[in-house]
């Protein structure tokens, strides 16, 4: 303390000048590591992430496996809030095959399988036999009839192998909705134009999941690239697995596989 | 007749002039992006992919959350997304910094949460572990108002089973070794009286 005193006696100046420099060198570095573990933090969980260049390479492709689904609908919560879907329509839904001894099909959708399937079906009346739960979503065709029947060239398939809508060029005619033969488009009641599931393709270019496949707790919903021999899609694609796609008769070529599906699923 | 009659001459300038309204109208009216990948708008292109994102993935929760992710990693429920139960990681964080908190499921809602999945329902999987909530709580003889986090933590579900299961066991097999000791020793002291009886007699 003595000392000091006597530092502060023979320079006041100089003591006051290193002090202050001292104080603002340590906040220095007490900052330096905490800004640096926060531009860590923003890099990944900022919703303003890396847009990845077009990966022309890659040949995308969406597996549902039929058996896996539960029907929980977490697809279909994710899909509204990943896309900002309204209520009452759909992107994504998850429809419930029941089939009775007789062999009756009895398809049905309730909310579209949003709030999950907790209750049994009770208005059959003859004993059922099985049931399964089909997810649906865009089958991203690679000879899309929405997009032929587009007047407008609103809709499009981009040079990586999505369809998606050009919201600011629909004049929401309508043509695509009723060219659609899954069913996939609607004229959205918020935006007033045309939307369609686009396999969240802002997600996709930002190098992550579609928010549905991320969203399912037992992996039934697939996504990835089939040129890459390590990615599971593809290996499930050279396995003996059955893969069909819906209606392939129409000859929209879909690029949405369906896992152990059942010939009653259209 | 001469081939540049009136009519032709008229027709003539209808077609120039359509052809130059029609190049100017295209020049001014066409977006300037179009044709840039396609025929069609390639900013429509860039626009939905730049479309911010709602939900992260796991490995934006395991930068703050690592501990329970390591948890959740090790058992049963290790490939359910943690925003599926939670909120989407842009309704909890922005810009590296935390805006609100992130849904904590109370014990009323919880119930209804793990049943979305895991309720008895025709269509779900032999394998998919499915309860009858009512009739499980009986069954364990457990109040009938007990959530599901009472004995499975929802994190680590099958943790606090394994280890009452594993406790059972041992139980039991201590159990089974008493009773073989003590049948053996009462046989034993079977042996022995009989003995003493033996040299009794003698």
């Amino acid at each position: 303390m003595r000392v000091n005193q006597e530092l502060i006696d023979r320079d006041r100046r100089g003591f006051i000048q290193s002090v202050v420099t001292g104080s603002v060198g340590g906040s220095l570095m007490l900052m330096i590591p905490m800004s640096s573990s926060l531009g860590k933090e923003l890099s990944s969980s900022s919703s303003e992430a890396k847009v990845n260049p077009i990966n022309l390479d890659a040949n995308y492709c969406f597996m549902v496996d039929v058996t896996g689904c539960i029907g929980c609908g977490n697809c279909c919560v994710a899909d509204r809030k990943e896309n900002n879907v309204p209520e009452g329509q759909y992107r994504t839904w998850v429809e419930r095959y029941v089939i009775d001894i007789y062999n009756t099909v009895y398809v049905d959708a309730p909310d579209g399988g949003e709030k999950g399937y907790s209750e049994p079906r009770t208005d059959i009346e003859a004993t059922i036999k099985e049931a399964f739960f089909v997810p649906k979503l865009c089958n991203m065709c690679e000879d899309p009839s929405c997009v032929q029947g587009c007047p407008i060239s609103a809709t499009f398939t981009t040079p990586d192998g999505f369809v998606i809508v050009d919201s600011d060029h629909c004049v929401a005619c309508g043509y695509c909705v009723m060219a659609c033969p899954y069913g996939v488009r609607f004229i959205n009641e918020e935006t007033k134009v045309a939307d369609k599931c686009t396999w969240c393709y802002h997600r996709v270019r930002k190098g992550k999941l579609p928010a549905c496949v991320q969203a399912c707790p037992t992996g039934a919903r697939k996504f990835g690239d089939l040129n890459d021999l390590e990615s599971e899609v593809s290996k499930i694609y050279r396995s003996a697995e059955r893969l069909e796609v819906l209606k392939p008769e129409l000859g929209n070529e879909p690029t949405l596989y369906y896992i152990n599906s059942r010939e009653e699923v259209v | 007749m001469h081939w540049l009659d009136d009519y032709v001459k008229r027709l003539l300038i209808v077609l120039v002039v359509g052809g130059v309204v029609s190049v100017v109208a295209i020049a001014l009216l066409q977006p300037s992006s179009w044709g840039e990948y396609g025929n069609y708008r390639g900013d429509a292109l860039k626009d939905e992919a730049a479309k911010p994102l709602v939900y992260g993935d796991n490995a934006s929760c395991v930068e703050c959350h690592g501990e329970i992710n390591e948890l959740a990693r090790g058992d049963v429920h290790k490939n359910i997304s943690c925003e599926m139960c939670h909120t989407p990681v842009s309704e909890h964080v922005r810009d590296g910094k935390k805006i609100k908190d992130a849904l904590v499921v109370g014990v009323k809602e919880q119930n209804s949460l793990c049943l979305k999945c895991h309720s008895k329902m025709m269509g779900r999987g032999e394998k998919f572990p499915m309860v009858d909530a009512k009739l499980h709580l009986e069954e364990l003889e457990v109040r009938p108002t007990s959530s599901c986090n009472r004995c499975h933590t929802v994190h680590a579900p099958m943790e606090n089973i394994n280890y009452v299961k594993k406790l059972r066991e041992l139980r039991e097999k201590r159990r089974a070794l008493k009773e073989e000791r003590l049948l053996e020793e009462s046989e034993l002291r079977k042996l022995e009286l009989e003995k003493a009886k033996d040299s009794d007699e003698s």
